[in-house]
């Protein structure tokens, strides 16, 4: 089976390390991007399987992120990791066909929903 | 607009004709990149912060994504929430009931409210008070509108908010000025307008264009630039961005007699471009003729000077310059100025309170050594008695 492609996006240095290791570990590639702009970077430049994204990224949000990925490269699967709950914030993630997942999450749980987006 | 005060109506505005295009002017991968942008807030619903100095065309950008959003059968409702008090701004935005406050002689439909199923767009709001951002974020919460001087919500809209500041927020939360939840509701799609001077080359997209609309509006042919004015003009720091180059543009149009514009055509401060650019540029005809409406024709400062700065007409420097010339004047007693200026004495805080919000407050100490100068008491300077913002 082919190994899936995972851009992971987080403005905090150790998350992002330890989002890519516990991805790579469970057998996927990964290509960590701390900022926004990056990860438009690598989005055009090798479309990834799913974008794992952080909500809070630097002055720019996970979800424009989202509605640029989903817009731009349709049926990109996209997961965003929210601390905070907020409805209509998760109305336009789904409008945008991004799944929200809150934080804390266990890694399992993650690694499921990646599973589960990207099978 | 029927129903809003006077003051109100300088907030809530049309776009003006020259501003309309279906794009943005200008070919720098900045401003492709940002109509792009565009293009995917347009197709989603979220809410956008849109960030920039002062004259680069914020409100350019939250017309388009509502023009090409599916919203655009609706309207886009535009509000400036700088300069207007608290319960003017509450007002406007909620709306109110008969008997509210004084001079509420019937109910008042909101912008808000007004804006149903279309988009509202928020300028300065970085300039609003923590209770007014209170009130903000409690509607995009709930989107339930509670109208002043009642005691239960009246409706619930469907109101994309687009929003947009030329202030840094985060510094504004640092400093506990702006709510950090407030930032992060309005925050969803950022978009940030880089300056002129950081993109010369939309100067001559942005000069064809302006010269070619204000040509027709006034019925004149067309000026060309001669290709040393035009290198000038591309030179030029255009410190109070589009609006002013957009300005300067019509002023052309309006005293080119050849149809060919030769660099000796352009005014001082664009000559020589070997010199550094001053940091400011102040209009010193528009400054002198404001000064004479008041000092001398008697006309008020709220209706000189203050709509146009609300209008983005007039900059800072242009405000600064006029207030300095005034303090001359009056001897450094912003007392005195407020009268020279044609105001009531009691816009007194009003007065100060505007020029402290936009960063336009002169100290008075260096007007006070003036030869000549009567005596004063404390009270008569804008020093103890100012009024706290």
């Amino acid at each position: 089976m082919d190994q899936k492609h995972v851009l992971v996006v987080d403005d905090e240095p150790q998350v992002l390390e330890y989002l890519t290791s516990a991805l790579n570990r469970s057998g996927y590639i990964t290509t960590p991007c701390p900022k926004y702009e990056d990860a438009k970077a690598a989005l055009a430049a090798g479309r990834p399987d799913l974008l794992l994204t952080d909500i809070r990224l630097g002055p720019f949000n996970g979800l424009q992120l989202a509605i640029f990925a989903t817009q731009k490269y349709p049926g990109t699967p996209v997961i965003i990791l929210t601390g905070y709950e907020d409805p209509t914030l998760r109305d336009e993630a789904a409008r945008a066909g991004a799944t929200f997942v809150m934080k804390p999450v266990r890694l399992e749980d993650l690694l499921a929903h990646v599973k589960n987006a990207i099978p | 607009m029927s129903g809003t005060t006077p003051t109100a109506q300088t907030t809530v505005r049309e776009p003006h004709p020259v501003d309309v295009s279906e794009r943005l002017l200008g070919h720098s991968a900045a401003i492709r990149e940002l109509d792009e942008e565009i293009q995917y807030a347009a197709r989603s619903d979220a809410k956008v912060l849109i960030t920039g100095e002062s004259g680069v065309g914020k409100e350019i950008l939250a017309r388009l994504i509502h023009r090409h959003s599916n919203r655009s059968h609706s309207q886009l409702l535009a509000i400036n929430c700088a300069g207007l008090p608290d319960s003017l701004l509450e007002s406007e935005l909620f709306g109110h009931v008969r008997g509210a406050f004084t001079g509420a002689y019937r109910d008042k439909v909101g912008l808000l409210e007004m804006a149903n199923r279309g988009t509202i767009f928020m300028d300065e709001v970085g300039e609003m008070t923590l209770r007014m951002q209170a009130l903000l974020l409690r509607f995009l919460e709930t989107g339930e509108i509670q109208r002043v001087g009642s005691d239960r919500p009246q409706a619930r809209v469907d109101v994309r908010v687009i929003a947009a500041t030329n202030r840094n927020l985060t510094e504004r939360i640092a400093a506990k000025e702006f709510r950090e939840d407030l930032y992060y509701r309005l925050n969803v799609i950022h978009l940030t307008v880089p300056p002129l001077r950081e993109r010369p080359e939309d100067v001559p997209d942005l000069l064809d264009h302006f010269l070619q609309t204000y040509a027709e509006r006034h019925g004149v042919a067309t000026p060309k630039l001669s290709p040393e004015a035009l290198a000038r003009l591309v030179a030029y720091r255009w410190g109070g961005n589009v609006r002013e180059l957009k300005n300067f543009v019509e002023r052309l149009v309006l005293k080119s007699r050849t149809g060919l514009i030769m660099p000796e055509d352009l005014p001082a401060e664009l000559l020589p471009p070997a010199v550094p650019r001053p940091q400011t540029t102040v209009r010193v005809a528009v400054v002198d003729s404001m000064f004479d409406r008041m000092v001398n024709g008697h006309e008020s400062f709220w209706t000189v000077v203050y709509e146009p700065f609300m209008l983005r007409d007039l900059t800072r420097d242009d405000l600064r310059a006029i207030v300095s010339r005034g303090l001359e004047q009056s001897r450094g007693s912003y007392r005195i100025l407020v009268t020279l200026f044609g105001m009531a004495v009691d816009d007194y805080k009003r007065f100060l309170n505007f020029l402290r919000k936009h960063d336009c407050q002169i100290p008075f100490q260096r007007f006070r050594n003036a030869p000549g100068r009567e005596d004063e008491g404390p009270m008569n300077g804008a020093g103890d008695d100012s009024p706290k913002a």
